[in-house]
């Protein structure tokens, strides 16, 4: 029973973090119709550059976030322009699926190379809590404030995004793009500077959920493709592009995996996840929020 | 691939068949030769070992290139290189089998495992395909560590081939690669390759020339999964001891690198890539498999630069180089030589269209037609015929449901109520199924398969009446290569009639408006339909061009082709057309004759407004001579 209480509890923890990440491919996808490869890797940067500038450098904790964000939705608008803009247009997908491909894998070794410049052999970094309180104890379940609190940071932030989408200028243009690309294009809509929009705002939640989700994924240049895998299955269950469906998804998913781990065994759990996005894609291909079925 | 074919057609009638069948066996004999002698002249055991683990991949990589050219980018080629590397050490492990069955048992299982899996994965879009695919390899390293009495769990297993010197395996392991790669060639240059390339470019465009793209992807899939496997044996024997650690992420994504460097799709592209991708980490002494972050640094700004700046790869830039000169007609050049383009020839695409299903059974009835996209109703009980051999047209504001009605009549898009018959017999298959009944069809914007010659576009067409297998194809058994003669000589007769014959060996992106709107027609005449559905066939063409359009049209009812045209353009089709159906908003507003027509209250308020009034007076022979 209290088993069950816990691996919920936790599947809600790391599902959040899928969430945050799903929602950053989401919210391209929606206005671009491309999925980039590198979210996971922005992820990554966002935690391996959070570790270095708050717990080795000293940064103040919001100083550092900013400029975590920041540089992530920099990259992120560096993406569109660069590896993105020439391909988004063109019918074969795989075009851009390699382009964003080689972005992830440009960042995550440039990573790697600069997390082990100084003879270290170890890409990994520790990555310390930054709320110190608890644990609590209800019963024999264990709460981590430090983690649970990825829950209400992962429903505010998307809460952020869709206001957002919805009141501010380029949020509406966002919006617009999504629901069709073409006729924004032609209604005179500055498509070109929206994409930008929207990778850089992929890419400032990315680095956002590396940082806030760190003292749970902790920091390591490997961690990129993982992410982008399971926010990509958080996403297509919650149902693509619907901004909420990541939540939807992150928790069904990170609950899942956490079931899985605690009565299957831990080695289960990427089978256990490759079976419930074929299972939704079969069952219902527009996902649990989803209205139409769209081609991925 | 676009240069080949052209030689097969245009070489000159002196060379005697004896010698033309003869280079090919000439270049086999060559490529053995050096492949014999290759380990003799290396420097050091290094260098020999480096080039055959590039062998032992060469065949994974080929059949990733068939399947990323049906448009599944695949990232799990580790994960068949494993189940590959497993069966062939563990059936030699627990059952004393000898490798070269070992290998055997891997196609096969490799073969299932693929086969299975692509079923619904295959169903998704690009980059569900990859994202599915890279999560194979952790689940093939699950099962091993949860099955480790039988896999050797974490540690792996260990199986030798036994006293086989290094130029032994050398030779074994490039000799396996030199007959994939004959395979994947003829594969990729018959029916089976245009199939896959046109799937890419849409699937449906694909369905409308009757191509089954679901089955040729899973086919190209399975055969890209029992190649992998072969590889992953091959790697086997060579290295020894293997674990789930041999084959990771990292393989997956060198082997896709040498398949979109050396150019996909194209036959030498793959072997091009992987010799590059072999041969520069060996003279920096490393194995194309190994490697830190440097070198994964350097691969990922090749894929970045290679999809950016040459997305056809090595292999299109080694074409570009010698097709301008060879052909005429170098990328882009429309002008070269200043030659006038050639007009249709109206007497060859007579005697061609003769040659088809005959004047029976065009006769088409769409009767009462409902569909619902999102709670609105595109087309509201649509109904109309058009008898056998007659051009009937359709027009109608936009947003009326013309394309619509004609996805609903070609099967592109499903109907909630109403049926579509044609020559009597209903129709209610995919769009496939109707293509091979008799339905053709062209697209607002000509899709073609842009990086292959106009022969080859307009084999795809020719390729919905094959007769030979996949399988003879592959083997080059002479019923393949009689049909592919035949279907050669009857292409080019195509391109003849529609002028493009001095084109047959341009690539399809190189081409003007007219020429992509010519060969897109010509691809739909060669599948011999009963029935054409020309989707605006005259946008973007000028006067001439429009002429010659309209020219093809008359021919096709002369032959008792029906057609259906879809046209903004008012007076060619009050012109050109027997009847007119006018469409608003999803419903028949009116149908009947032109002049009819044209005089109908309803159609002049809904459409036309006073300007096809003033024209009853113009005369309408100006347009239809």
């Amino acid at each position: 029973m209290w088993d069950l209480a816990s691996a919920l509890l936790r599947g809600l923890q790391t599902g959040s973090i899928y969430a945050i990440v799903g929602l950053g491919l989401n919210v391209i996808f929606a206005a671009t119709g491309v999925f980039n490869f590198a979210q996971g890797e922005l992820v990554m940067v966002g935690a391996m550059l959070g570790v270095t500038l708050w717990a080795a450098a000293g940064l103040p904790l919001g100083l550092a976030l900013v400029v975590v964000v920041l540089a992530t939705a920099a990259i992120g608008a560096l993406t569109e322009v660069f590896a993105v803009r020439r391909l988004s247009s063109q019918r074969d997908a795989t075009l851009w699926m390699l382009s964003t491909l080689g972005v992830a894998i440009i960042i995550r070794s440039s990573a790697t190379l600069l997390a082990t410049r100084n003879g270290g052999q170890n890409a990994q970094r520790s990555f310390p809590n930054y709320i110190k309180a608890g644990p609590w104890h209800l019963g024999q379940l264990s709460v981590v404030p430090q983690r649970a609190v990825l829950i209400p940071i992962a429903v505010l932030l998307t809460l952020a995004v869709w206001t957002w989408f919805r009141r501010a200028r380029w949020g509406r243009g966002l919006l617009a793009m999504a629901a069709d690309r073409e006729g924004a294009a032609m209604r005179g809509l500055p498509v070109g500077s929206l994409a930008v929009v929207a990778f850089a705002l992929g890419g400032l939640i990315a680095g956002f959920g590396g940082f806030v989700g760190g003292p749970v994924t902790q920091a390591s240049t490997e961690m990129g493709f993982t992410l982008t895998l399971s926010a990509f299955i958080a996403a297509t269950i919650g149902g693509i592009p619907h901004l909420w469906g990541p939540l939807v998804g992150g928790a069904v998913l990170g609950i899942g995996q956490q079931l899985t781990a605690t009565y299957l065994g831990s080695e289960l759990q990427v089978p256990i996840s490759l079976a419930l996005l074929l299972v939704v894609l079969a069952v219902r291909p527009q996902g649990v929020l989803g209205r139409e079925v769209r081609t991925l | 691939m676009s240069a080949e074919p052209v030689a097969a057609v245009t070489s000159s009638p002196r060379s005697s068949p004896w010698l033309r069948r003869s280079v090919p066996l000439l270049q086999l004999a060559v490529v053995v030769v050096v492949i014999a002698v290759l380990p003799g002249t290396m420097p050091n055991t290094f260098y020999l070992f480096s080039l055959t683990v590039g062998a032992a991949y060469l065949p994974a990589v080929l059949g990733l290139n068939l399947a990323v050219s049906g448009g599944a980018v695949s990232m799990g080629t580790s994960a068949f290189m494993l189940i590959g590397a497993y069966a062939v050490a563990l059936s030699q492990i627990h059952w004393q089998l000898h490798p070269v069955l070992g290998i055997a048992v891997a196609v096969v299982i490799c073969a299932a495992v693929g086969a299975v899996t692509s079923i619904p994965a295959l169903r998704l879009g690009a980059f569900a395909i990859a994202v599915v695919t890279l999560m194979y390899a952790d689940v093939v390293g699950a099962i091993s560590l949860h099955f480790r009495s039988f896999t050797g769990g974490a540690d792996g297993v260990s199986a030798s081939a036994g006293a086989v010197t290094p130029s032994q395996m050398w030779l074994y392991v490039a000799l396996c690669g030199l007959g994939v790669f004959i395979l994947h060639r003829n594969l990729l240059r018959g029916p089976f390759g245009r199939a896959l390339m046109i799937t890419r470019r849409g699937e449906a465009v694909a369905a409308s020339l009757a191509v089954a793209s679901g089955r040729y992807k899973v086919a190209a899939f399975t055969i890209y999964a029992a190649l992998s496997g072969i590889a992953g044996g091959l790697y086997q024997q060579l290295i020894g001891p293997i674990s789930i650690e041999t084959f990771n992420v990292g393989i997956s994504i060198t082997l896709l690198l040498m398949v979109v460097l050396g150019g996909v799709a194209s036959v030498s592209g793959p072997l091009l890539g992987t010799i590059a991708l072999t041969v520069i980490p060996m003279i920096l002494n490393q194995t194309s498999g190994s490697g830190g972050g440097t070198r994964d640094l350097v691969y990922g700004i090749i894929l970045l630069l290679v999809v950016l700046v040459v997305p056809k790869g090595l292999a299109g830039v080694g074409r570009g180089l010698t097709s301008s000169k060879l052909l005429g007609r170098g990328k882009g050049g429309t002008d070269a030589g200043g030659s006038s383009p050639a007009p249709i020839d109206e007497h060859l695409l007579a005697a061609l269209l003769s040659e088809g299903r005959g004047a029976e059974g065009g006769h088409l009835d769409v009767d009462d037609v409902v569909r619902t996209i999102g709670g609105l109703q595109i087309l509201r009980g649509v109904s109309m015929t058009v008898e056998s051999g007659q051009i009937a047209g359709l027009i109608g504001p936009n947003g009326s449901g013309k394309t619509t009605l004609l996805n609903s009549i070609n099967g592109l898009t499903p109907v909630d109520r109403g049926r579509v018959s044609l020559g009597g017999t209903s129709i209610d298959g995919p769009a496939r199924t109707r293509a091979t009944a008799g339905v053709g069809r062209t697209f607002q914007t000509a899709v073609l398969t842009e990086q292959a010659s106009v022969l080859e576009n307009l084999m795809v067409g020719l390729d919905a009446r094959r007769k030979a297998s996949h399988l003879s194809y592959a083997l080059r058994l002479p019923s393949a290569c009689r049909e592919a003669t035949e279907r050669h000589a009857e292409a080019a007769r195509w391109a003849a009639a529609l002028g493009l014959g001095g084109l047959l060996g341009a690539e399809a992106s190189s081409l003007t408006p007219r020429e992509r709107r010519l060969l897109e027609v010509g691809r739909a005449l060669a599948t011999r339909p009963r029935l054409l559905l020309l989707d605006e066939p005259v946008a973007g063409l000028t006067g001439d061009e429009i002429d010659e359009i309209v020219a093809i049209v008359r021919l096709l009812r002369a032959a008792g082709i029906s057609t259906i045209l879809v046209e903004h353009h008012a007076e060619l089709v009050m012109g050109l057309c027997d009847t007119v159906t006018v469409l608003d908003a999803g419903e028949v507003i009116a149908s009947g004759r032109p002049s009819v027509v044209r005089r109908d209250p309803k159609v002049i308020a809904a459409y036309l407004g006073d300007e096809l009034l003033a024209l009853d007076d113009a005369p309408i022979e100006e347009v239809s001579p």
